[in-house]
């Protein structure tokens, strides 16, 4: 662990104790999950398909309600979804509204808050030009490409400027080249807006590029296997970083815990 | 241009040659004299609108149909949206819903003529009690369809309850509400001419009995076709106001990229 880290960990923003769902009286999703956030970190939690990362996140964010254990946030217990939380669905086209404009779709959730009409349409635009889509303000979310959508739903979380955004495998749905620009865009926002990010991925690559520590979990019912620090360089790049040694030995030691063959083959 | 022509050639030529043979067999007196010649209907509909005899019971027709059409989509919208958002209230109500709503509703007019009399608040039940249920049952199957993560969506962001209703579900139930209107506001003009025909003292339905017991034959079909024409023309207008309205929903879309 990094000492950068460690100063932070003090600052702790989210904190999930002992978590336990379980869906009605059917299937155990999680057995039990412990992990914390620091304020400005990037964590990402690491597990296969099914292993109960959108429920994990659905429960974090107060969607769901544990079956045992609880999620804190700045200490107060979570019993509904917060403001200062943020859950970027997985599926994020079924989760923009199709009978509103981009522009329309990113305001939505400025309605409750309590600013005025210039700070809202200010708000607006800049997450609009933080994701590159000004040109298309005035588009229809299903007139965009996937990759526009996904960029639209971040636009979305993060005009409402929560301390935390929760990322559900954004980018697990779209081609290789967008999702280099998406995941090098996360890391921008979360520098420009200073939020802080947790993201689920079954993406061992993605989430050590990204990421400041990562959890690893098991399969379902999922506890956590390991957690990893990822005391790799800032600012990450691409190439550079998945190209470095460290980079390479986080990696083969997360497919090692997880038990599957490595899906990329290193940049050479 | 002529991608028009090539759409509306078969179907507008089809009409003119069917006219033309009816017409014939009908001034050669091959057909009964109960089957006017298309002319002869024509020219009678012509008359009885430019007269006012026939615009004056068109207008109360439209009247009658508007005001229970308004009164059934208000109702079958609250209902629909209750039904469609509180458990209890579907769970209380769908049975009786799937029991009256296969009941041909003019097996209705006699306990209708019986409870209201046989004035204008018969026929505005009658009229509203038929259109009530493809609305109610469209309403629902709109606000049924919504994306459980649409709603997710805007719990997530901290909206809920009259603000949900009003800014998720009742926009994304929109497209069966549209289509509700479009069902229903046709079905309320086939039943407003028929409280009218069994039970009117005005009204298209009133003069089409008139004209049928005075035998004036050529006057009764242009009731017939009037009214034929303005329930083609009242549908016609809800589906281009459902295509503009919900431009959005998947099924406008797909009939916009296919032509
Ligand atoms: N609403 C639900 N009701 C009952 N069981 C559910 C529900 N949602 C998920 N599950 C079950 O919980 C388990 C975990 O599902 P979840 O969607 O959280 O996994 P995931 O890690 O997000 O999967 P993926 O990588 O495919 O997105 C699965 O066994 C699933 O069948
Ligand atoms: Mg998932």
């Amino acid at each position: 662990m990094t000492n950068g880290a460690v100063a932070a960990r003090r600052d702790r923003v989210l904190e999930v104790v002992d978590l336990q769902k379980r869906y009605g009286a059917g299937t155990l999703a999680i057995e039990r999950i412990s992990l914390d956030v620091c304020r400005g970190e990037f964590v990402s939690i690491v597990g296969p398909s099914g292993a109960g990362k959108t429920t994990l996140l659905k429960t974090i964010c107060g969607l769901l309600a544990p079956t045992s254990g609880r999620v804190l946030l700045d200490d107060k217990l979570v019993t509904a979804p917060p403001p200062e939380m943020v859950l970027v669905f997985q599926d994020y086209a079924r989760s923009l509204f199709p009978w509103l404009t981009v522009t329309a779709n990113v305001a939505f959730p400025l309605r409750k808050k309590r600013l005025g009409a210039g700070e809202k349409a200010s708000l607006v635009l800049e997450a609009i030009d933080a994701v590159g889509l000004t040109a298309f303000a005035g588009h229809y979310p299903w007139q965009l490409s996937g990759g526009m959508q996904q960029r639209v739903a971040i636009a979305r979380a993060v005009a409402f400027r929560p301390e935390i955004l929760l990322l559900d495998e954004p980018f697990a749905s779209v081609d290789a080249l967008t999702r280099a620009d998406l995941e090098d865009l996360t890391l921008r926002l979360r520098a420009e807006f200073g939020i802080t990010m947790l993201l689920v991925t079954h993406d061992i690559d993605e989430a050590v590029y990204l990421s400041d520590r990562v959890f690893v979990l098991s399969p379902p019912p999922s506890v956590i296997v390991r957690e990893i620090a990822v005391p790799l360089s800032q600012p990450r790049e691409q190439e550079r970083t998945r190209s470095d040694a460290a980079f390479l030995a986080l990696r083969n030691e997360i497919h090692r815990l997880i038990g599957q063959h490595p899906e990329r083959t290193p940049a050479p | 241009m002529s991608a028009a022509v090539a759409r509306w050639a078969p179907p507008l030529g089809f009409v003119v040659v069917l006219f033309a043979v009816v017409e014939v067999l009908s001034r050669t007196g091959v057909l009964p004299p109960d089957i006017p010649a298309p002319s002869a209907v024509a020219i009678a509909l012509v008359r009885e609108l430019g007269d006012g005899s026939l615009t004056l019971q068109l207008a109360t027709t439209l009247g009658t149909w508007a005001v229970a059409f308004a009164i059934a989509v208000a109702l079958a919208i609250v209902a629909g949206l209750l039904m469609g958002t509180i458990p209890l209230v579907y769970d209380a109500f769908s049975t009786l819903v799937d029991l009256l709503r296969p009941v041909p509703s003019v097996s209705m007019i006699p306990l209708a003529i019986l409870f209201f009399g046989l004035g204008a608040e018969m026929r505005i039940v009658m009229i509203v009690y038929a259109a009530f249920w493809p609305m109610l049952v469209n309403t629902l199957y709109g606000v049924r369809s919504v994306d459980p993560v649409t709603l997710d969506t805007a719990r997530n962001f901290g909206t809920s309850g009259i603000d949900t209703l009003a800014r998720v579900v009742l926009p994304a139930a929109l497209p069966g509400i549209a289509t509700g209107i479009r069902v229903s506001a046709s079905l309320a003009l086939a039943v407003t001419v028929t409280v009218e025909l069994v039970a009117g003292d005005s009204g298209i339905g009133h003069y089409i009995a008139q004209a049928e017991q005075s035998s004036r034959i050529a006057p009764m079909y242009a009731a017939i076709v009037l009214s034929g024409l303005t329930g083609w023309l009242i549908n016609a207008g809800f589906a281009r106001l459902e295509d503009r309205v919900v431009f959005w929903s998947p099924s406008v879309r797909r009939s916009a990229e296919a032509g």
